[in-house]
């Protein structure tokens, strides 16, 4: 009664209190700017991250956005002029720190006793003639300093690489740059490559679904609701308490100085999802006493009384679930995912038993059924209880039918398990046909890929012993199948020995490297490949997008042998990142977080189940229809290849925290019933009208919400609907066939000791 | 790095020492020859020069050179440290001919005339930079300010495939002709490099500027240029701006 009276004493200041927290939230959330820079998900001390923030630091930025123009011939003199006047405006782009193309590379060679150290292509050089453009593109396909690095072996495609400041906007940078394109050359065959562009597209995706996604999700829910109730307030106060706590939650994150990432942009639709149960509860409790003649405090304190405990059971259980992720996870956007959604539910908790009850006691009361509907709904509810007599009789008859498939179909699912693939590939990520699969394709094929990887040697870069060991690390690379294009400061230094009439070999002294660097020193491309105190170096390849982690693995281990045991270590000591690199450790980070998070969410729920069920069978039981519902979701993943990825790796939790809660609700309910009856089969036959058919209900509100993720542009986020889909319905269905027939099978009963002072409010909550 | 110091010194010459001159009304081409004039006027001059490359982290890095000039086209920087670098020298001479000489491989190597835009050795200054040359034969000039103290001339190549820059605008003082300040835009029309000029000194009967800065606008790195030492019309010989002197 208490918290009863309270809210009608306090309903102003609560309904009061509720407007000033939510146009706080408002004004917050207008704030929250989007993340979608996957090397930032990891901590900032792993080992990868932070060798690439160094080389960001050092060498004026780590990420680089590359422009791919094709052409049938790049050197036609137009073709060329196009590159020249890109290359020139992206230069203007504020970030943009060097732009690296072929009307501005470094040229370096001799001619009778001349050294020429300029740019490939300027406004002296500018090919006039077709067979000055023959003669250069004869020059530049002969050097491998050119060839496959920023002109392909073909001729067809020529690169421009511009890298990108530290701390720069990369998504402006990315959005500048696709303007200027799309300004001048709308219609030509230019694409856009590199890790920035696919932050850029990952972003306006992530803008649009929140926007596009959200309001899908609340048509469908206010579809949901006028069906159910029929009424204005039955759509829209459900609809009031989701909103609330999504603003709220958004308003948090931005307090926080948290960004929306990949991850977290899912939390508003889960909260449409789960958290509107909540409230709809409230309503429907509302609904029932609708006709009664209690006043505003006996009906308030009715309803409190039911549906407290079953929705804070729920609510609970599903915090778990998502709070798993903070001890679980390596990744901070899994952790902050985590935390977040906890808090979301939270909201929607506290929101559902205070700001509705609140705001209810103030409108008028009303009967919501009209006596025809009624009539209506008894016929199709003596349709519903015949339908369950049936089923019922079906499961006493094949209980142990159903619990051998129930085996079967773990098996199968224990060996399709094993088969989930791990997906780093971000290019996998965006669907099939769209401007970032196509310019990665043609990367790949025409420039073996667009991620950078980097080998950080520190050393005396002068000095010739030094630059012997990074040719040798360097040659090793080359030899690895998967890097194409190692390329370092020695290639130059060696080209400007022969310019120097010594042959193309590091030169025999440390007098003359420095004599060759006076020449090189201050060049744009240097820069990016020696630091200015000329103590360390770097080798920089190519590699594609590689969507096996194992394969990454490989090459790392490979590399880091090879340092061991043929690099003088007195001399030099090399670290190696990159993105495949920080891919690689996302990926353990998953599959780690994947393992812990699901670990620590299932020993919680379990303890949870054997202090709710005071047996540990009976807590054993509980958790059959989840194991089950777990395995086949990731049996579900093995079969139709749905990679473990930084979106689907949350969908064992949130089933778990989600899914636990048909199995309470249906052992509460029946345990009640069989304690009354001692009859197995009725006890089953009207815990199956009862929570069964809420239970069916809410697997088709939350599934409809989940499903809503089909329509996102990203396809992790799309395989994360669909999964969560699967979770809702094998979950649901497997406590009302499953659990029903173990129950029969049992015959004991064993673990359903009474409840002692449990008289009250043990009602479904469905 | 070196050869920013070069650079620096080679482009100072070309205006740190100047007589005074008078400040009637001038039209523009009047005071840029006035510039050039003062530029110009020693008839020879020899340069102790200490550079401090300024990095845009604060980074410094010192270079120490003794530059030899006659007239306004003959040069010869060498490079006295840092240890790795001494010894390296670079004579310029008239017509675009420029020598190179590397003391590890005792080679001395033509640097080929069309690469003016390139930047020289770590410098934030190009080989156009570092030419001698009489403003008022490359350029145009506008006059579009005239203030108590200074003139500001706008400058606009007369040939555009001859230089990196679209317009230069330089600050001149009204009473001397010394150019304080030089303003170099790119093709673009950005501003790329400010020269700004400091500690203005007579040595003799010269003005000089004891010290200057370029600063490269996009890299945000600057050159400090300090003249510990100058000397002018003492008489060099001919002899120095050879390559045998190079080598020397």
């Amino acid at each position: 009664m208490n918290l009863a009276k309270f809210i009608i004493r306090f309903r102003f200041a609560i309904i009061t209190l509720t407007i000033i927290f939510t146009l706080i939230s408002v004004y917050f959330s207008t704030q929250l700017t989007i993340n979608s820079d996957f090397s930032s998900y990891l901590p900032e001390s792993d080992e990868a991250v932070r060798a690439l923030n160094y080389i960001s630091h050092q060498y004026s930025g780590k990420h680089i956005a590359i422009v791919a123009v094709k052409s049938k011939d790049i050197f036609l003199r137009e073709t060329i002029e196009k590159i020249q006047f890109l290359t020139s405006q992206f230069k203007r782009i504020d970030g943009v720190s060097y732009v690296t193309s072929l009307t501005n590379i470094i040229d370096i060679r001799k001619s009778n006793d001349f050294i020429e150290i300029s740019k490939l292509i300027d406004e002296r050089t500018f090919p006039i003639t077709d067979e000055k453009c023959k003669e250069l593109k004869e020059y530049v396909l002969s050097k491998m300093l050119y060839r496959g690095r920023i002109v392909s072996d073909d001729a067809s495609v020529a690169l421009i690489v511009c890298r990108l400041r530290e701390g720069s906007d990369e998504i402006r940078i990315a959005k500048e740059i696709k303007n200027i394109i799309e300004n001048n050359f709308k219609n030509d065959s230019i694409y856009c490559a590199g890790y920035s562009f696919n932050l850029f597209e990952v972003n306006t995706i992530i803008a649009d679904d929140l926007r596009t996604l959200l309001f899908i999700s609340l048509l469908i829910i206010v579809l949901v609701l006028y069906a159910s109730y029929k009424t204005i307030r039955g759509v829209l106060l459900p609809l009031l308490s989701v909103s609330i706590s999504i603003l709220w939650t958004l308003g948090f994150m931005s307090i926080l100085k948290l960004q929306i990432s990949l991850v977290t942009n899912v939390i508003p639709i889960i909260l449409i999802a789960v958290g509107s149960a909540y409230s709809i509860h409230v309503l429907s409790k509302f609904e029932e006493l609708s006709e009664s003649n209690d006043d505003r405090v006996l009906q308030v304190h009715k309803v409190l009384n039911e549906v407290t405990k079953p929705i804070f059971l729920a609510a609970i259980t599903t915090m778990v679930g998502f709070i798993s992720f903070v001890f679980g996870s390596y990744l901070s956007v899994i952790k902050e995912f985590g935390i977040l959604s906890a808090v979301g539910i939270f909201f929607a908790f506290v929101t559902s038993l205070t700001v509705i009850p609140s705001i209810i006691s103030l409108l008028p009361m009303k009967c919501s059924y009209s006596s025809t509907s009624t009539t209506k709904n008894s016929s199709l509810l003596m349709y519903f209880e015949n339908i369950v007599l049936d089923f019922v009789e079906f499961i006493s008859r094949n209980k142990s039918t159903l619990i051998k498939v129930s085996i079967v179909i773990s098996v199968l699912c224990i060996y399709f398990l094993s088969t989930i693939e791990r997906s780093v590939d971000m290019t996998k990520y965006f669907k099939e046909g769209t401007d970032i699969r196509i310019a990665s394709e043609l990367m790949r094929n025409k420039f073996n890929g667009d991620l950078p990887i980097y080998c950080i040697v520190r050393g005396d870069i002068l000095n010739p012993r030094v630059l012997h060991e990074i040719k040798k690390l360097q040659e090793f690379i080359k030899s690895q199948r998967t890097v194409s294009n190692p390329y370092s400061v020695v290639d130059l230094i060696e080209e400007m020995n022969d310019v120097m009439g010594e042959g193309r070999t590091i030169p025999d002294s440390k007098d003359k490297v420095e004599n060759l660097w006076f020449l090189l020193e201050g060049d744009e491309l240097v820069r990016q490949m020696v630091n200015s105190s000329k103590t360390e170096a770097l080798i920089q390849a190519t590699m594609p997008s590689i969507d096996d982690p194992h394969e990454i693995d490989l090459l790392s281990k490979n590399i880091h042998s090879f340092i061991t045991t043929n690099i003088d270590s007195s001399i030099v000591t090399i670290t190696i990142t990159g993105m495949p690199f920080i891919n690689l450790h996302m990926d353990k980070a998953i599959v780690q977080s994947q393992i812990q998070s699901l670990g620590i969410a299932l020993l919680f729920v379990f303890t949870c189940m054997i202090v709710l069920q005071r047996s540990f069978k009976g807590g054993l039981i509980s958790v059959i229809p989840i194991v089950l519902t777990l395995l086949i979701i990731f049996g579900c993943m093995g079969f139709f290849n749905i990679p473990l990825n930084l979106a689907t790796v949350l969908v064992g939790s949130i089933s778990l925290g989600i899914g636990i809660d048909y199995p309470i609700h249906f052992i509460n309910r029946y345990r009640r019933e069989y304690l009354q009856t001692h009859n197995p089969l009725s006890s089953l036959a009207i815990t199956l009208t009862t929570t069964g058919k809420a239970i069916l209900i809410n697997i088709l509100t939350v599934t409809t919400g989940f499903l809503v993720l089909v329509f996102s542009n990203l396809v992790p986020l799309q395989n994360l609907g669909i999964l969560i889909g699967i979770t809702m319905v094998s979950s649901g269905l497997s406590t009302l066939t499953l659990l029903p027939a173990i129950f029969v099978a049992m015959k004991t009963y064993i673990f359903l000791r009474p409840f002692q002072n449990k008289k009250t409010n043990k009602d479904l909550i469905m | 790095m070196k050869q920013h110091l070069i650079s620096f010194i080679l482009i100072s010459l070309l205006y740190h020492p100047f007589l005074f001159g008078d400040n009637e009304q001038l039209s523009a081409l009047d005071i840029l020859s006035k510039v050039d004039e003062v530029v110009n006027a020693p008839l020879d001059q020899e340069l102790k020069i200490k550079l401090i490359l300024i990095d845009n982290r604060g980074g410094q890095e010192e270079r120490e050179i003794i530059m030899y000039q006659k007239g306004s086209n003959k040069r010869v920087a060498k490079f006295l440290s840092p240890a790795s670098q001494r010894g390296i020298g670079v004579l310029s001479l008239p017509n675009d001919v420029m020598y190179l000489y590397l003391p590890a491989f005792k080679k001395t190597r033509r640097i080929a005339s069309h690469i003016k835009n390139t930047r020289f050795a770590g410098t934030d200054f190009t080989y156009e930079d570092m030419e001698a040359i009489r403003y008022s034969d490359r350029y145009t000039p506008e006059l579009i300010k005239h203030e108590q103290e200074f003139y500001t001339l706008l400058l606009k190549p007369k040939d555009v495939s001859k230089t990196e820059y679209s317009k230069l605008i330089l600050r001149v003082r009204v009473d001397n002709y010394f150019p304080i300040r030089i303003e170099y835009y790119d093709k673009s029309e950005q501003l790329v490099k400010v020269l700004r000029r400091e500690k203005i000194e007579k040595v003799g009967k010269y003005l000089v500027s004891k010290e200057s800065e370029m600063e490269n606008i996009r890299d945000k790195h600057i050159s400090k240029m300090l003249i510990t030492e100058a000397k002018f019309d003492t008489g060099l010989s001919e002899e120095i701006f050879t390559e045998r002197f190079l080598m020397r």
